[in-house]
């Protein structure tokens, strides 16, 4: 048998061999070494000397965390932390902002068990008699939450379209909850017609009995017949809520579910204050695990967006995978881009790869 | 939120049995004391991670471990348990020090770092010594190794995270993170192998 591939023994020495190849390095002394060395690479690494943290500081690095974690939440705003480096406009961060306050409830005061206990794997099913019925643009999440041992909370979140809602008169420890964006809903034996758009609700009605709408400046009891409307204006555009969800996803690491945020925030508005910002993130989400999916967007920047400062950093990214791929003259175009940028590395590493490319 | 309150400190057996799901999860709805507890259990781990992931530009560890249970904590709520949440923190862990070497990057000029020779004396006569030395050519190729390729070696080799857990924990496909990890190796052997006396 011919000898393995590098790859293939690589894999044997890791935990997704075939069998074929772990047969043939027991037999082939040559790649047994490979495996060996490869192994031993491995020992070496879990050997390189580490510091632990400092054991005489632990406590206070733990409650500097938690004031900074307090802080962060009390505030209700968030700071971009890893991406800061990126020129994403004011109206993006302000969105972003709004976008990360709905997903944060209020902080309930120090305690473990209930929260805790508000998130066991199997929640028990919701109650039956709430009921809800969709308009044909709904699209929302219904899920029950277990608070207690004989607390519980069923939660309707509305992302767009209109719902109509019968909750009944609730058990005791029973609560229902409908959220949208920022605003929540919390009621019992009513009758209520929701209105959201792009993850935010816009418009409460309530038909019978009441409701106690909480808003991010204050709450508001609506009995039957009354309506809430969110304020025009302060309501952000779709292509900002994708654009911020992107966002935090892209914090969270989460770059597949980032990339297509920032893809709906392109379609939302082509040609909208945050387009660019959308390809370019949408395409920088990709670059790793997916660059055929990412090269378009970059592409696509530098056509439509020359003058952003970002197209020379997309363009010598298409340079480079240009270059991978032996494509010579592609890459070179492609870097003589890069090669007018502003900002002089770039441009120096966009003239480094122009050297390389020289026939 | 209206979560019922009860204050009472956890008591150590509580704590023991309430799974790093669950601290996520409770993190998500702001309880600090999950954080807490997430932060005693994780954070020596974190700190090694990052140790190794920054190599000898690891300066403020401790701050990029905090950096990165503040966006746990603030991202809780996206935690899908689709791999451990040792990983998943790793996994960020990994994207800020990714953005921390690029400012480092900057800083110390691009190409600078990769110039650097190894400060080693050359020649070691005691196997220990000799040990030594191999360690520290080791670490000067993870170090020359581009992020990527760092974060699949230090993930998969020198933590052990499986391979498609430690590709879900970075967002990718496994194959990509096999290939990265492929050619990690073969930096690293390679370099290695340049070294060896």
């Amino acid at each position: 048998m011919t000898c393995p591939s590098f790859e293939a023994l690589s894999l044997a020495a890791s935990e997704a061999a075939p069998e074929a190849v772990l047969a043939h390095v027991a037999e082939c002394v040559a790649c047994r070494k490979v495996v060996d060395e490869l192994l031993n690479l491995r020992r070496l690494g879990q050997a390189l000397p580490v510091e632990p943290p400092r054991a005489a500081s632990a406590q206070a690095r733990e409650d500097a965390l938690i004031r900074e974690a307090r802080a962060r939440t009390s505030t209700r705003t968030r700071r971009r932390g890893l991406w800061t480096g990126a020129a994403v406009g004011a109206v993006a961060a302000s969105v972003a902002a709004v976008v990360v306050v709905q997903l944060l409830p209020d902080p309930p005061a120090p305690s473990i068990e209930p929260a805790v206990a508000a998130h066991q794997p199997a929640p028990p099913a919701p109650p039956a008699a709430l009921a809800v019925r969709p308009g044909a643009d709904a699209r929302f999440e219904r899920r029950a939450v277990q608070r207690g041992p004989d607390a519980q909370e069923e939660v309707v979140v509305l992302d767009s379209g209109r719902l109509e809602l019968d909750v009944p008169e609730l058990a005791a420890g029973h609560t229902f909850r409908l959220q949208g964006g920022d605003v929540e809903v919390v009621a019992a034996q009513a009758r209520l017609t929701a209105q959201a758009e792009g993850g935010r609700l816009t418009r409460l009605e309530v038909l019978s009995g009441q409701a106690r709408i909480e808003l991010p400046d204050g709450a508001k009891v609506l009995s039957a017949g009354e309506v809430w409307r969110a304020p025009t204006g302060a309501t952000p555009t779709r292509q900002e809520l994708a654009f911020a969800a992107g966002w935090s996803a892209l914090q969270a690491g989460l770059q597949a579910e980032a990339g297509e945020h920032f893809d709906d925030a392109l379609a939302a508005n082509p040609a909208g204050p945050l387009a660019a910002d959308a390809l370019y993130w949408g395409a920088a989400a990709r670059a790793d695990a997916d660059p055929e999916a990412a090269s378009p967007r970059f592409q696509r920047l530098v056509a439509e967006h020359p003058a952003d400062p970002r197209a020379a950093e997309a363009a010598l990214w298409l340079a480079r995978q240009a270059e991978a791929r032996g494509a010579a003259p592609e890459a070179r175009r492609w870097a003589e881009r890069a090669a007018t940028a502003e900002d002089p590395e770039l441009r120096a590493a966009a003239r480094d790869t122009l050297e390389r490319l020289a026939p | 939120m209206s979560a019922r309150i009860i204050p009472l400190a956890p008591p150590a057996q509580v704590e023991e049995r309430i799974s790093d799901e669950a601290l996520v999860a409770a993190c998500a709805a702001g309880d600090e004391s999950a954080l807490r507890i997430l932060y005693r259990r994780h954070e020596a781990g974190l700190h090694r991670f990052l140790t190794r992931m920054l190599g000898r530009d690891a300066v403020d560890v401790d701050d990029l471990v905090q950096q990165t249970f503040l966006c746990a904590w603030e991202n809780a709520g996206r935690f899908r348990a689709e791999s451990r949440v040792s990983s998943w923190l790793f996994g960020i862990g990994a994207n800020l020090a990714r953005a921390r070497r690029r400012t480092h990057l900057r800083r110390e000029g691009l190409f600078a770092l990769f110039s650097r020779q190894p400060e080693v004396p050359r020649l070691a006569t005691d196997e220990l010594l000799a040990h030594k030395q191999t360690l520290s050519h080791l670490m000067d190729a993870l170090e020359d190794l581009p992020h990527d390729l760092r974060v699949a070696f230090v993930m998969c080799e020198i933590e052990e995270i499986p391979g498609t857990e430690a590709a879900r924990a970075l967002g990718l496909r496994p194959g990509t993170l096999w290939r990265r990890l492929h050619d990690a190796r073969r930096r690293l052997r390679a370099a290695l192998e340049e070294e060896a006396p």
